[in-house]
């Protein structure tokens, strides 16, 4: 493979945000090349190359739960997975809404799918800036749910 | 009834069920990934989800994500479409379970029929023709040795649980044979958690030719035609067509006689499975006219369109969820339906066919489409569409239909003409030399095809570019 084409595969991997991409181009050769999603530093990067069975598979490597918005003060909830969102129910006794502190680990709601529930748990300490979700929506992966605002942060 | 069915599927094939579904009527749901989020297929439909990032495993391979979706909008039906989950048992039986209808063969056929070793040996024993090989699956890479020794080489190893060419080794020479089986075995395992495998004679050169069945609840069967794929590139087909030029008529009817046989035997079986709604079966075909049964696919095929074109414009995918409506039997009656002209089926893939057909993945930054008559496009790409990294290079598959093959040759070429596509590589050009081939328009093809003329297309290529230049 050519430096152009590692290139391009480098650009394809900072258009999509992917961390990891693997590549096996037939029966000797593997290509796989990682490197910083999060800073984008492009120093970062490694190419390594293998021999290894033949096969044409390729595997790409991103997961985020929770990132920083814009404002380096505030954090969001996505979703991680689709299904319909609750707030926790009585027994739980919260029900969030804006303004409310909250500590990190704690309970804010939870998404349920086919066989799963997926508690939703603030992952900083601080107030709930944004409430981006009512009882009973259908959240796809990715849905911003909670912005919380960094208590430790102010300026 | 079928009032709301969830396409589990992506791309063209997504966008093509979810026109036949608005033009019953019915409602559709689509998923994505984070990766698909501008895609047709999500703008088509009515409702749209985003089930996971790009990677195919935590998005349209995830079934817990699918159903979710399906339970969450109260679909009735899922259709896999083709690839993905399409021939998972497991998933068809879960949305059985879960109270949904899987557009599809039942769970039961299509696990007996991804047994590649289990179905090859029920169609030896009801005297359908299959290459000669192992009854079963090899106990041993020695067992095997001692198998190929007695069949002669060379020899295919291939995965019983197989397909796409994982887990498939090719061997020439007894002395390579333990090692290259030890290969398709571990393939074999990490690729579908199976590693048994089984042999069988290899033919050289041989030609594929395959019979679209339609089935209904019912036991009533039916063959719409036969298609020849054998223009492949590492066993990926690239140009179809329906019909053959290496079929005689009496040859055509054998062989779509014998993929009546091939169901038949499956709903005459002691376990009581009844195959129906769509379903492939694919053959070898030597030299002499001889043919042999490879395997059957049980879904919805990439060039079932070339077929469409020529069994007088029955539409697959609303005969899918016509039987599984299981209302009343499907509206057929000739078991072998008489076929009308020719279709060829061109794909169109985001590679490079200069540079051994590297993916080309990117943004389409020009896309005028070819028309007229007789003119199909299937498609789901748009001027400005990013072809994703993680999925398939299909950008759309070209069909043509005329009276007869020179006529639906000729087609073919004006419409590769007028397909302009920029910003991605792709290969209309590769198309138009096959078209243009000798060996091709005389019929005088195999399987080798592409590898036998690549370098001849890069020659062409090259003295093109230069008088250009």
């Amino acid at each position: 493979m050519e430096t152009s084409q590692l290139k391009q595969i480098y650009q394809i991997m900072t258009d999509n945000d992917f961390d990891e991409i693997e590549l096996r181009l037939g029966p000797t050769t593997r290509i796989k090349m990682a490197r910083s999603s999060s800073t984008n530093n492009n120093s970062d990067k490694k190419f390594t190359t293998s021999n290894v069975a033949n096969t044409t598979e390729v595997k790409i490597h991103n997961e985020t739960q929770t990132k920083d918005s814009t404002d380096t003060n505030k954090t969001e909830i996505r979703s991680e997975l689709v299904g319909v969102f609750q707030f926790m129910d009585e027994d739980e006794n919260f029900f969030p809404k804006v303004g409310d502190e909250v500590a990190m680990g704690e309970k804010l709601g939870k998404i349920l799918s086919l066989n799963s529930i997926k508690e939703i748990k603030s992952p900083i300490d601080g107030r709930i800036s944004e409430i981006s979700v009512k009882k009973d929506d259908i959240v796809d992966y990715g849905h911003l749910l909670f912005v919380i605002e960094d208590s430790s942060n102010k300026a | 009834m079928i009032s709301k069915i969830l396409v589990a599927n992506r791309g063209e094939i997504a966008v093509r069920i979810i026109r036949t579904c608005k033009s019953l009527d019915i409602r559709t749901v689509a998923i994505y990934s984070e990766a698909d989020k501008d895609a047709l297929h999500v703008k088509m439909a009515d409702e749209a989800y985003c089930i996971g990032p790009a990677r195919p495993d935590l998005s349209y391979l995830n079934m817990e994500a699918i159903l979710t979706v399906a339970q969450m909008t109260e679909c009735d039906a899922i259709h896999p479409g083709y690839g993905f989950l399409s021939e998972n048992p497991e998933f068809a039986e879960k949305t059985e379970q879960f109270g949904c209808v899987f557009i599809g063969p039942s769970y039961k056929a299509i696990r007996l029929l991804g047994q590649k070793s289990v179905a090859r040996d029920i169609m030896k024993k009801a005297g359908v023709p299959v290459m000669p090989g192992s009854e079963s699956c090899i106990s041993s890479p020695e067992e095997g040795a001692k198998i190929a020794d007695e069949i002669g080489y060379p020899v295919l190893i291939k995965a019983t649980s197989g397909g796409g060419g994982k887990g498939m080794r090719l061997v020439e020479k007894p002395d390579d044979f333990i090692k290259l089986c030890q290969i398709a075995q571990s393939e074999a395992a990490s690729a579908f958690g199976d590693d048994r495998v089984y042999v069988e004679k290899y033919m050289i050169n041989p030609r594929h030719i395959e019979v679209q069945i339609v089935a209904d609840q019912w036991g009533r069967v039916f063959a719409l035609g036969v298609r020849e794929c054998s223009i492949q590139r590492r066993h990926q087909k690239l140009l179809e067509e329906s019909s053959s030029v290496a079929l005689t008529p009496e040859l055509r009817k054998q062989i779509a006689e014998t993929a009546l046989k091939v169901v038949r035997t499956i709903n005459n079986g002691k376990d009581g499975v009844i195959y129906h709604n769509l379903g492939t079966v694919e053959f070898l075909l030597d030299e002499d006219g001889h043919f042999f049964f490879m395997e059957m696919n049980t879904r919805l095929q990439v060039e079932h369109p070339v077929t469409e074109m020529t069994c007088g414009g029955y539409d697959l995918v609303a005969l899918q969820i016509a039987d599984a409506m299981k209302e009343e039997p499907l509206p057929l009656e000739n078991e072998i339906l008489d076929t009308h002209g020719w279709a060829i089926e061109c794909r169109i893939n985001a590679e490079d066919p200069t540079s051994a057909f590297v993916p080309s993945p990117g943004t389409i930054d020009k896309f005028i489409a070819p028309g007229g008559l007789n003119i199909r496009l299937d498609t789901a790409v748009y001027a400005g569409y990013k072809i994703p990294w993680c999925y398939d290079t299909m950008i759309g598959k070209l069909i043509a239909w005329g009276n007869n093959r020179d006529e639906a040759i000729s087609r073919m070429l004006v419409a590769l003409d007028e397909f302009e596509i920029e910003g991605v590589a792709n290969t209309i050009s590769f198309h138009k030399y096959i078209l243009n081939n000798r060996d091709f328009y005389r019929g005088n093809f195999s399987t080798a095809f592409v590898e036998k003329h690549y370098d001849d297309y890069l020659n062409k290529i090259k003295i093109a570019a230069k008088k250009k230049g």
